[in-house]
């Protein structure tokens, strides 16, 4: 509770509120563009950071992470384009009721349920965090083993889409991590005698790559989309305490569906929203209306994917596992600050583990009240003309990745990545495996090998030690699992007359 | 579990797959044998490249049956008509912009500018009209990002 109470006197400072400000604010900008997400931001921001504090880095990334999945709903809303993936199922209810004329309302509900998602899963985040971390310091390296093999299978049979091209795409991120010094005996290892790879892969260059530069490519090839004119006004934005009260079950039930999806590793946002809406449609009395403009549709996705943000940092910040994509990349930028993510953050770095905390739920009253305040403009920026948004973000991918390391190496392996990510998104090859499985690679070998070295090579402890022999059993079953639906879904379809 | 891609593409996509585990595989023989661990450096790029080419060979073989019903159902009607050329040729000023700097032929600010006019203007659609904007628009981005990374981040830009 102290350190809490610190790290609020310490981010509510000019610096880090204006920080957390300007993160929140580009977050709801770019995420309300379709076609650029939360993730393409923090990454293309990630080199910057290295000027600043590391308590102030993470808090502005964080307040970019709740902008970028919160300003997805201005264009799910009013355009059925979603900003970001995560406003998928936004677009279902929102887009028809803002077709109705009643626009300010839609959008009205979708900030208050991206508000009390992300108020809800705070609550989740400041209670579980301590004590799970605490529970994380008794594991050992077959328990740290494990969990990522659980992270990476349950990300790979849970990906929309084939089951075999997500076990690829992380397959493939771990192989790109292996050039480089090898992390138990410090030697070289397929480096091919190229110089430059002696010092491995770094993480900027390939997701800058992966997620920004393929993404920009994307984007050229449908230069020609332009969004279609409409106008917001903010009359009846604000709900009232009656409509509160009417849907405070929908809200609650959301926030716990979102914030376990979150929890869970590698699953995102989107996953969330379907999810809780599916369930809401399930529950709901009048099931017909859902797709019609119904507002407990809006508020289900809208909450659901908001509090699956604080649900997926509970496993970034105390056991070092990311709970999604932007997880992933904020592990990334913890490492770039010579942070070492996992339980011993919240005794090494309490500021840091803390500071996360108080800054997702700082930032999610900044959300609130920019997306209330200035919707109207914020949707005007829907219609920046592509071509110089494109050509401006291409420049900084560039000068981003030079200036990490100072050599263009780093630049031309980011364009590599570019083709690499464009490539497989038309391929359907996830990339969320990919980047989870780049950034979990290290770790996953190096609690291998030093568990392997402590028990001279025998595995057996996998399965005598309870959390680690429950991870391994969840992770077998993540894989067996959508076998056996498919198994079963083409018996039924054979059986079906 | 559904798989909606070309299965050329899928099968395609396994051979790159195939050929990069192979690439692997036969750099990390030349690693030495593990002595004072159990592991050693090569067994898990041993592992991860048979394991890649498993899922790569599983990859192939659930495309090929679908290799000649697939003709029917990939027609796709879209309303705006993409412009694969446009990306192709925004990608080869890229890479001659990177070579440009990384050779040291002209500084940042110069080859920004062209750079980013080059670009403003093909997407843009050619359009002279709208040159001078994408002209003026390149000048204060470039000059602007170099003062900001040499002068604030001190960043020496090329």
């Amino acid at each position: 509770m102290e350190h809490l109470i610190t790290s609020f006197v310490t981010l509510l400072q000019p610096l880090p509120l204006f920080l957390l400000f300007i993160g929140v604010a580009s977050g709801i900008i770019i995420g309300s563009i379709p076609g650029l997400t939360a993730t393409m931001l923090i990454t293309l921001t990630l080199p910057l950071t290295f000027f600043m504090d590391s308590v102030n880095a993470i808090t502005m990334l964080i307040g970019m992470y709740v902008g970028g999945i919160s300003g997805g709903l201005i264009a799910a809303t009013l355009l059925r384009m979603p900003g970001t993936p995560a406003s998928i199922m936004t677009t279902f209810d929102g887009y028809p009721l803002s077709q109705k004329g009643h626009s300010a309302r839609a959008l009205g509900l979708g900030i208050t349920a991206s508000f009390i998602g992300g108020l809800i899963s705070w609550g989740f985040l400041a209670v579980l965090s301590p004590p799970l971390a605490a529970l994380a310091l008794t594991f050992g390296p077959f328990e740290y083993f494990t969990l990522v093999l659980m992270a990476l299978v349950m990300l790979a049979s849970l990906s929309q889409g084939s089951m075999i091209k997500a076990l690829m795409a992380a397959a493939l991120g771990m192989m790109v991590h292996l050039p480089g010094v090898d992390p138990s005996l410090g030697q070289m290892r397929l480096t091919f005698d190229i110089e430059n790879l002696e010092g491995g892969l770094s993480l900027l260059p390939v997701l800058i790559g992966a997620f920004a530069v393929s993404q920009i490519f994307k984007d050229i090839i449908v230069i020609d989309r332009e969004p279609p004119k409409v106008t917001v006004t903010r009359q009846g934005m604000m709900l009232s305490f009656a409509d509160l009260k009417k849907y405070a079950a929908n809200f609650f039930r959301s926030s716990c569906i979102g914030t376990w999806v979150g929890l869970l590793p590698g699953i995102g946002a989107n996953i969330a929203a379907m999810l809780s809406y599916t369930t809401a449609k399930n529950v709901s009395k009048e099931p017909e209306k859902f797709g019609t403009g119904h507002e407990p549709g809006i508020i289900a996705a809208e909450t659901a994917n908001n509090a699956s943000v604080g649900g997926a940092l509970i496993p970034l910040i105390t056991m070092g596992i990311p709970g999604s994509v932007v997880d992933a990349i904020l592990i990334g930028a913890l490492i770039i600050h010579n942070l070492e993510p996992g339980p011993l953050l919240f005794t090494t770095n309490p500021e840091i583990a803390y500071g996360v905390i108080t800054a997702y739920l700082i930032g999610n009253i900044i959300m609130f009240g920019i997306m209330m305040f200035s919707v109207v403009h914020i949707a005007r920026m829907l219609y920046i003309p592509r071509a110089y948004l494109l050509a401006t973000i291409l420049m900084f991918c560039i000068i981003g990745v030079f200036a990490v390391g100072n050599r263009f190496f780093d630049v031309w392996i980011m364009l590599l990545f570019g083709i690499i990510g464009f490539i497989m998104e038309r391929t359907k090859m996830p990339l969320g495996p990919f980047v989870i499985g780049f950034v979990l690679s290290p770790i996953a070998e190096m609690q291998l090998r030093s568990g392997l070295m402590s028990t001279d090579g025998s595995l057996w402890p996998m399965f005598t030690r309870p959390f680690a022999a429950t991870f391994f059993v969840i992770s077998i079953l993540s894989l067996l699992w959508p076998v056996f639906i498919e198994w079963r879904n083409r018996n039924r379809r054979q059986t079906s007359p | 579990m559904q798989n909606q891609v070309d299965p050329k593409a899928d099968i395609l996509l396994a051979i790159g797959m195939i050929i990069f585990s192979a690439v692997i595989y036969i750099g990390s023989l030349e690693l030495p044998p593990p002595r004072y661990e159990p592991m050693g450096s090569a067994a898990i790029p041993k592992g991860l490249a048979v394991i890649m080419t498993f899922l790569s060979i599983l990859l192939v073989i659930r495309a090929l049956p679908h290799l000649k019903s697939y003709e029917a159902t990939k027609t796709k009607i879209t309303d705006i008509t993409p412009r694969p050329r446009l990306a192709v040729a925004i990608f080869a000023i890229t890479v001659v912009f990177i070579a440009v700097l990384d050779f040291g032929l002209l500084g940042f600010m110069p080859a920004g500018v062209l750079f980013m006019t080059a670009i403003g203007y093909l997407m843009t659609h050619r359009d002279l009209k709208r040159l001078p904007y994408v002209i003026a628009f390149s000048v204060i981005m470039v000059v602007g990002n170099f003062y900001i990374f040499t002068k604030i981040f001190y960043i020496d830009l090329p």
